[in-house]
C-alpha cells in the first residue's frame, strides 16, 4: 500500500450506554483533563478494538488500554473507575503491545459481576488523547462495532 | 535533572499520569521520566501509563527548555505528592 488510510470514525468497544464525558462520576476524566471522548457503561465486559490500530499500551493491572491508529490517533480505553485498585483481579486481556488489531478485535474481557460491587462505577472513558476533534453520535444504546463518533 | 522515588502505591495510573501531563504541559520544555535506560514524554499519558513505573521505582526528571528548572521542580513535586 502506498498510501496511509485516513481513520474517519470510531465504532463502539462495547455494548451498553453511551455517556457523555462530563457525567463521568470521576473528575480526572469528567475535567477531559487526559482529553476529550466519551464513555458507555457497559451491559457487559467484552471490549473490542474501535478500528484497526496498534496496542501501544497494557496497563499493569490491565484495566486500560491504550491505542494508537496509523495515522497517530491515541486512544485510551479504561474500564470502569479506579479499577487500577482491583490489581487485574476480574481482567484478561487478550493483547499485547506490540500487536496490530483489526476493528473489532477482542481486546479485554472483564468479568463485571465479579467486580461491580468492588468499584466506585463500570462505567468505561474511552478518551481521545491525541485531541483530535470529533462529533460523537447521538445514540442512547450502542453495541459494540457500530459506529460511535466522525473526526472532523 | 532531578531523581524521586515513586511512592504511589499503584504507581504511574490514569489519576497521577493525567496531572503529570497537566502540569507539564504548561512548561515550554520538553520533560522526560527516565526509568530503566527508557524515557517517557511527560506531556503524552498513554507514554507516561506504559512505562510499567511502579511503587518504589527511582526515576530521573529531566527537562531541556527555557523553563526546564522550574518545569523539573513542579513534575519532583507533583510525583511526591502521589502516595495512594
Amino acid at each position: 500500500m502506498l498510501f496511509s488510510k485516513k481513520t474517519k470514525e470510531l465504532y463502539a468497544p462495547l455494548d451498553g450506554d453511551l455517556v457523555p464525558m462530563i457525567d463521568i462520576p470521576d473528575s480526572v476524566f469528567s475535567s477531559k483533563m487526559m482529553g476529550d471522548g466519551f464513555a458507555i457503561k457497559p451491559a457487559n465486559g467484552m471490549v473490542y478494538a474501535p478500528a484497526d490500530c496498534e496496542v501501544v499500551m497494557v496497563f499493569e493491572t490491565s484495566h486500560a488500554i491504550g491505542l494508537k491508529t496509523k495515522d497517530n490517533i491515541e486512544i485510551l480505553i479504561h474500564f470502569g473507575i479506579d479499577t487500577v485498585k482491583l490489581n487485574s483481579v476480574g481482567f484478561d486481556v487478550k493483547v499485547e503491545e506490540g500487536m496490530k488489531v483489526k476493528k473489532g478485535d477482542l481486546l479485554l474481557v472483564v468479568d463485571i459481576d465479579q467486580i461491580r460491587d468492588k468499584v466506585p462505577s463500570l462505567i468505561t472513558p474511552i478518551i481521545i488523547t491525541s485531541g483530535e476533534k470529533f462529533i460523537l453520535e447521538e445514540k442512547f444504546k450502542i453495541k459494540n462495532g457500530e459506529k460511535v463518533l466522525s473526526f472532523i | 535533572m532531578l531523581k524521586v522515588t515513586v511512592q504511589a502505591k499503584t504507581g504511574l495510573h490514569a489519576r497521577p499520569a493525567s496531572q503529570i501531563v497537566n502540569v507539564a504541559n504548561q512548561y515550554k520544555s520538553d520533560i522526560f521520566l527516565e526509568f530503566e535506560g527508557n524515557r517517557f514524554n511527560c506531556k503524552s499519558i498513554l507514554s507516561l501509563m506504559s512505562s510499567k513505573i511502579a511503587h518504589g521505582d527511582k526515576v530521573v526528571i529531566s527537562a531541556t527548555g527555557q523553563d526546564s528548572t522550574l518545569a523539573e521542580q513542579k513534575i519532583c513535586d507533583i510525583i511526591t505528592s502521589f502516595v495512594e
